[in-house]
Parts: C-alpha cells; structure tokens; sequence
C-alpha cells in the first residue's frame, strides 16, 4: 500500500514536471511515463502499474484543471451549465487512462524482454 | 511469456491508438486530448492576463521607436506611436492578440482555401470563391497598394506586426479554435490583408438579380414590368445628393433589349438564391451646427451587417505623428474605417449600386471559343490549386473572356444553373487601392482632406457621410462607376457583342453628391444615389423607408443632442405602416367581424407604428401585410424563378388608384375575380387565426417573433448568441431582424473636445474564453451606449488605463 501511494507521488511530481517542458507535443509524458514503468517493473516486477498511474494521471489533469480555472477567472462555468462538472471528469479519464496505459505499457515491455 | 507479450502489444496498441484518437488524427478530427490537457488545453485560454496587465513589455523588434497600448476599461486599445510607420506595426500585432483566428479565418474564406482547414466538405465553397474571382481580385489589387509609397509602408508594416505576434505564441497561447480545429496560424502577408478587403467588399456589392430580373421582364412583359419594378417608384425617399427631381413622377422608363427573349433566357433553369443578403444596408447621417443644441455638426454612422461573435469590427484609437483617429476598424485591415479624430468625423453607408453584371457568351460546340462581333476568340485558361485537408488537392480549370471569368459551366454548375456558361463582370475585379483612402481619411482636418482622400477610391461604392468642426457637412457617393446606358446590367447582358463592354467610369466630380445643404442635413440609407434626371444611368438595390423616417425625424427638429440622436439610432417605427395601415383599415369591409377579428381591428387602428419589443399589433400587423403581399402577386409567386417580388409601395399604390386590378384576383379562386377590399380582407382573416394560433404558442409579443442570432464565426453555439428577443424591424431605422442589425452604432459630436457614444453587439475580445469576448452584447439589446474614450493626451491615456503595453 505504502509503496503505491509512494509511486503515486513520485508519478504526480513527474507528470507536473515533464508537462512544464517547453517544445514537447502535449502526449510527451507517455513517453516519460512508459520509461518509468520499465524502471517500476525492474524494481520489483509485481507492483501493479496500471492503477497508480491512472490515479496519478487522474489528480493531476483534474487538480490542474480546476487550478487553472480558478486562477483564470473560469468563465467556462457561465457557458456549459452542467458540462462543469463532466469536464474536469472527462479531463481526469484523458490524463488517467493514459498515464495508466503508459506507465503499464512499459511494465510489460519490460517484463516481456526479461521474464 | 506469451500472455506477457500480448498482453504487451495490446497495451502499446491501446495507448498509441488513444493517443492519436485524441490528437484528432483517428476516428474523430478534434483533437479532444490535446484540448483537455490542463497544461495547454482550452483552459489556458481562459487567461486573460494579457488584458489585465499593468506592465507588459514586448520587444519592439523592427519597430523603429518604442511604441505604448493604453487599454481602457472596455479594453479598447489607444495606440501611441512615435512615427506613422510603427502606428501600423503595432496596430497590426494588437488587432492580431485580440482576433488572430477570425482574421486568419477571413483569409482563407476569401481565399477559396477553407478546405485546407476543413477537409473536402469545403470545396464547393472553395471552388465558388475562386471562379467568382475574389482571390485573382485581392492579387491584383495587391500590386496596385504595393506601388504606391505610403500604402505600401502601411500594410508591410501591418503585415510585420501581425507576424510578431504571431511568432511568439506558444502551445498555451494558441487561439482556442486552432485548438479546436487542429491547426495553426501560417505567417500572415500582405496578401492576407488584401484578401480581407476583398471579403468585405463582397459582402456589400455581391448582390445581384440579373437572371431573376431578366426572366421577370420577359414573363410579365415590357409595360407591367416598369410598372411592378420601376427603377424610381414614385414613393421613393429623397436620394442621396438631395436632387430636386426626386419628386418627379415620371420614372425611367425601361424598354426590353431586342436580345432578351425566352431563347435567350432559357426559362426553364430557375435561378438560385444569391449568396449575398440585399439587406446588408446601413444608416448614416449629418446635421449641421444650425441643427444642435451646441452649435456644433453631429454625426451618426450605424452599419447593418450580419452579426458575430466576434464582431467584424474592433474599436482602437490611433495616435501618431499628425494622427490621432478613433474609431472601428477590421481585423486585417490597416487603418480606422469608420470614425472620427480631432476636427472630422466620417461614417460609411453602402452605396448599394449594381455593379455585378453577367454576359451571355455563345460558345462553339467544344465550349473553347466564344462568339464576340461575329468573330469566334479562345478562352483564355486558368488553372486553379485547391489543397485539401486529409487529401490530395483539386486543380480547377476556370475560362476566362473579355468580359471576364466564367465561374459556372459543365465541371461546376454551382448553385445558380440559370447562369452557366455566363461571364461575370464585377468591380471587385479591378485592381483598387481602399487603403490609401482610409490612411487619409484619419487624417483629414477638413472637407478639402475629405475630398482629397476619396480621390480613387473605387470600390465597394459607398456613402461616405462627413462633418468637420467648421461647421461642413456633406455626404459622397463614392466609387468608380461604370458609364451604362439606360437598364444595362439590370438584366443579363449579351456577351456576343462588344457594345455591352463599358464605355468609361463616371467621372469623380460627377459623382452625386452634397455639401452644405440648405436643409442643414444629409442622408445616406441606401437610398437612390441621385434622382430620374442624373447624368448617369444607374440602378441597384436601393431602399426607400429608412431613409424617409430620418428626414422625418431630423427635419423639423433644431435642438439636436447625442441623447436625441441615440433615440433616433434606436427609433422603431415604421414609415411604410404608418401610410398603409389606415388604408389597409378602411379598404376592407368590416361587416360580419368576429369578436377576434373586431378586437384587433380596433386595436390596429390604435397602433403607433412602431415596432416595439412589447408590442402585440406588431406581430399582427406583419402576418397581414405579409398575406396581402403572398396574395396579391400570387401569380408572380408561381413563376419557377418567382422569390422577387414588387416593392411593398408599389402595392400600396395598387390599392389606392386600381383596386380592380387584375393582380387583386387570387389565382385559387379561378371563378371569382377579387378585388382590393375582399383580398385585404381575407388577407386580414387569415391573419387574426395566425396570430390567435401565434398567441397559444406562447408567441404574443413583437420581441418573441423578432428573435436574432449572433453567430459564432468559428459555428460554435457556445460562443454564439442564439435565439435574442429583440425589439426593431427591418425597415425601421433601428434595423434589427435574425443575424442582422446595427453591427456598430455611433454618434460623434465635434466641438472643441469631440464627444462621442458607440457600441457594437460582441466585445473587443475573439477569444470566446475572455470574459471581454460578449461583454457588450446585453447593454446593445437593451439600446444603451458606451461613452467613447478619445484621449487628446498621452496622460489621459495613461491615467484611465487598465493594462499597459509598451514596446522597447
């Protein structure tokens, strides 16, 4: 338990870091993050990948959202009524299930070269 | 190991597929990842920092001195430069910050190059714009602003400064629809400027009804045409250069062209509808110190456009050496178009002249010769590039003559199959330079610089209104335009023959106009130019009501302020009912009225006129007028090509001196002949259940009927502006019906310190995000004003700001 709460800060650092990054298309940190799930899986080959990254992937593409939107203004509030609260959602499972696919992704490379 | 290795492909498969679904390159084009992204998604875009910044520096670059934006609390942007090189860098890079996609946008429509950005959906449009000639246009017009020294300097600079904006966007920073389209901005030359131009100048003289009209002449025939669609209807308002013969019953009368035959015509392709809107008009008038409270001119300019968010227009204030205008002025063009500085105000109304005329050509059998005197001559070939998103571009052949291009033929029929194989002649054609008109225009000091400035100006041709501190006013009907003889380009010319080409231009000193008019007012409402007795043949789309309920306002009123005027801007009434409703009233016979009918019989006649928001009888008045219209030339409505049909006075003539008119006699009745009373009547019938039926809708009031959209230019409802009530009508001087309406209204009064109210329906903003993107579209619903900051000081500027940008 511990261990994946660790790697799920170790991932939200991450992620923040490589999305300040000048020049780099917005998909960037799957690279990055399938990187780290090779260095996950070489560690210790059963901690579970998919889940933390897609929780990781999740906080920060929904906490950036709502970060941003306050710190602007959020006027995107007044148009979309409802859709307020289906965006940050929508943005958590873009970054989520991608951060997830990644990070598992390179799990498996990994482990598929050296098992 | 296997399950392992599947299961590895499979998730790499999954994430690489994921990735390219949401950058809009599989399955869907937006690229909805990319737009979700917190980091660079549409989330930055709500950023409205920029606009809040006390403090923003940029690099000057290749400005040649430093240069400050003072943006005041509506966030409109009051320009100080240091030399009149620089004004229009910085105008360039500002106009750019604030609306780069809708000028970007614009250029591309112009263009003919949307498929480059939207795929093939695109292409019919794409092909139209380059067949029709707009982008050969903006070329040639090109090198004509390029060869003269000042205009030069201008747009290179322009060009420059929308470039260095340009060059520092980032991810973040980009425009939301780039975002949302998968695209971004190419580098903006001055090409692009010049293909804005053009954009705008089609959509003030693009209309036309030459194979309408044609096919009307010949169906009705020489003696009912003149008398359904005079070219000066005896109701006419007071043209434009207040002629005297205005007055004068005897209309020109047309005689038919001996060509113009049903051979001619071949009656049976129906003309399409004309992309263009005829609507698109405007108001503009002048009065002069003898009419104001201050002694001083007031002018008043409100452009009828269609409305979107953003606005065409963008207000700024321009400061440079001998330079300091306020105004409106378009994205991607250089310059104020409409405004005022120290000692002048200008307003601009479309001249609404015909100046599109097509030429039948007779072509061999091969279709690569056309007939002309007798002797057959080649088509000339272009060969036109069309690239196209997500494919592999188009090449369109387009032929060309003497009397110019030929847009429609077998390879595209376009939407108007009335006028294949037909060559177009348009003044857009002719290679112009607006620019310098407008460069000078700011800078008059006096009606001598007024005139000065106009000199050349070619096209679109437009009223120009003036009022300068000394007390001048007057009004110009300004462009170059072509010498025709009497009903030329009314009708489809015959392109065999070389008589039908243009002799010559109206000489510039032969243009209507007026200055200093006794009546110490002028108008410019789209009406005629000049009267029946001008020098010159001229027709077009010419309205008449606008323009006599504001001689019936500024007539007899000497106490003139910018409050009266404001309430003149947002006047509702409607000239046209106030003479047809008493006779539509007594025509009928008012026997046997139901309980309904009787009540809105009464109520009508009680009615003021004017088309208010709350208004009931307007609502009722409309569905009436609308009905004896639809009956009364049912006939013409049966014409294949029958969408046009006579003015409404000429109708309202009919009624009072030939109410046994054979067009009074429905054509579903074929037993009984009808006169004016019964068809008013069963017309008014007809109406009451209409509006009964209206009013269990939930429809009751006139700003229920009259709703209005403001469209998003990008075709995002939410950016748009669906579904307004709104009080107005179309022929009232407050002339506000569906997307269309006062784009921009303003009202300048001169004096020792101008003063000055505008505003237009969206906000200075292009990004949909800001929270200055429709901030002024509820005070314009509800008819208020802003109050124009014109600084005449930099301290001024300064001390009123909300956000600085300088450049060192």
């Amino acid at each position: 338990m511990r261990n994946n709460l660790k790697i799920i800060g170790i991932l939200i650092l991450l992620l923040v870091a490589v999305k300040s990054l000048p020049f780099l298309p917005w998909w960037a940190f799957t690279v990055f993050l399938l990187m780290t799930g090779i260095v996950i899986a070489r560690i210790n080959a059963r901690q579970s990948c998919f889940l933390p990254g897609f929780i990781a992937g999740f906080m920060v593409w929904t906490g950036a959202l709502l970060f941003y939107n306050n710190t602007f203004g959020g006027t995107i509030l007044a148009r979309t009524g409802p859709g307020l609260y289906l965006i940050p959602v929508f943005s958590g499972l873009a970054g989520g299930v991608l951060s997830g696919l990644a990070l598992y992704t390179g799990k498996m490379s990994w482990l598929s070269l050296n098992r | 190991m296997k399950k392992i290795r599947t299961r590895f492909l499979v998730s790499l498969v999954f994430c690489v597929v994921l990735v390219l679904v949401l950058s809009g390159r599989l399955f869907i084009t937006m690229p909805v990842g990319a737009l979700l992204d917190p980091f660079v998604g549409f989330v930055q875009n709500e950023n409205d920092e920029l606009l809040n910044s006390s403090a923003m520096h940029f690099d000057k670059r290749s400005m040649h001195d430093s240069v400050e934006v003072y943006f005041d609390e509506r966030r409109v942007p009051h320009i100080y430069a240091r030399n009149n090189e620089d004004i229009y860098y910085a105008q360039g890079f500002v106009t750019a910050a604030l609306r780069l996609w809708q000028m970007d946008f614009m250029s591309y429509a112009a263009a003919g190059r949307l498929s480059e950005i939207y795929g093939d959906r695109s292409l019919q449009f794409d092909r139209n714009q380059r067949r029709t000639g707009l982008p050969a246009a903006a070329a040639a017009s090109l090198a004509m602003i390029e060869s003269d020294p000042e205009t030069v300097k201008m747009i290179d600079a322009y060009t420059r400064g929308v470039n260095a904006w340009i060059q520092q966007l980032n991810d973040k920073s980009l425009p939301l629809e780039y975002k949302i389209f998968g695209y971004g901005p190419e580098p903006w030359t001055n090409l692009k400027t010049v293909l804005v131009m053009k954009h705008m100048a089609a959509l003030l003289c693009g209309y036309e009804e030459d194979a309408v009209m044609s096919r009307m002449l010949v169906a009705l025939g020489e003696e009912k045409f003149n008398r359904l669609f005079p070219d000066f209807p005896a109701h006419m308002a007071a043209p434009v250069n207040d002629a005297v013969s205005a007055t004068d019953t005897l209309y020109a009368y047309l005689k038919k062209p001996a060509y113009l035959d049903s051979v001619f015509l071949s009656m049976d392709s129906a003309p399409g509808k004309s992309p263009y809107n005829p609507a698109v008009g405007s108001n503009s008038w002048v009065v002069s110190g003898k009419k104001t409270k201050s002694g001083y001119p007031i002018l008043c300019s409100d452009p009828h456009l269609s409305l979107s968010l953003p606005s065409i227009w963008l207000e700024m204030q321009l400061v440079a050496p001998g330079l300091n205008v306020y105004g409106v002025s378009v994205p991607g063009i250089p310059s104020v178009l409409i405004g005022f500085n120290e000692k002048i105000a200008w307003g601009t109304t479309n001249g609404a002249d015909d100046t599109k005329d097509w030429y039948k050509l007779t072509l061999d059998k091969k279709n690569a010769k056309y007939l002309l005197d007798g002797q057959w001559k080649d088509l000339e070939k272009t060969i036109e590039k069309i690239k196209i998103k997500g494919g592999p571009a188009v090449y369109d052949t387009i032929y060309h003559s003497v009397h110019g291009p030929v847009p429609y033929d077998n390879n595209f029929p376009g939407l108007n199959p009335a006028i294949r194989d037909h060559a177009l002649t348009w003044a857009l054609h002719r290679p112009s330079n607006e620019l310098r008109s407008f460069l000078l225009l700011g800078r008059a000091q006096n009606y001598t610089d007024f005139k000065m400035a106009l000199r050349g100006y070619a096209s679109p041709v437009l009223n120009f209104t003036f009022a300068c501190a000394d007390n001048d006013i007057a009004v110009h009907h300004q462009g170059k335009i072509a010498v025709k003889w009497q009903g030329q380009g009314k009708f489809i010319l015959d392109g065999s023959s070389s008589a039908a080409l243009y002799s010559g231009y109206i000489p510039e000193d032969s243009l209507p106009h007026v200055y200093n008019p006794s009546g110490q007012f002028v108008i410019a409402a789209n009406q005629h130019p000049a009267g029946a007795g001008y020098a010159y043949y001229n027709n077009g789309y010419y309205r008449h009501t606008r323009a006599k309920r504001i001689r019936q306002l500024l007539a007899p009123n000497n106490r003139w302020d910018i409050a009266g005027m404001q309430g003149m801007q947002l006047d509702n009434f409607n000239v046209f009912a106030q003479e047809a409703k008493p006779v539509f009233l007594q025509a009928m016979d008012t026997s046997s009225f139901t309980a309904a009918q009787r009540t809105c019989y009464q109520q009508l006649g009680t009615w003021s006129c004017a088309y208010e928001g709350d208004e009931t009888n307007a609502v009722l008045f409309e569905l009436w007028r609308q009905n004896i219209r639809n009956f009364t030339w049912d006939e013409i409505r049966n014409f294949s090509f029958g969408n046009k049909l006579p003015d409404d006075y000429i109708l309202l003539d009919m009624i009072n001196r030939r109410p046994a008119d054979d067009y009074f006699d429905r054509v579903h009745t074929p037993r009984y002949k009808e006169n004016a009373a019964e068809l008013i009547r069963q017309a008014f019938d007809s109406a009451v259940i209409s509006y009964e039926g209206m009013q269990k809708m939930g429809v009751r009031k006139w700003s229920e009927r009259n709703r209005i959209n403001i469209s998003s230019v990008a075709n995002i409802s939410l950016f748009s502006r669906l579904n307004m009530p709104s009080n107005g009508f179309s022929e009232a001087i407050n002339s506000i019906s569906q997307n269309l309406g006062p784009s921009w209204r303003m009202i300048v009064e001169l004096g020792p310190r101008p003063k000055a109210v505008g505003i237009f329906p969206a906000g200075q903003s292009g990004n949909g995000l800001s929270r200055y993107f429709d901030n002024f579209v509820d005070d314009w619903s509800k008819g208020n004003y802003y109050e124009l900051q014109f600084y005449m000081t930099k301290n001024e500027a300064a001390s009123r700001s909300k956000a600085v940008w300088s450049f060192q």
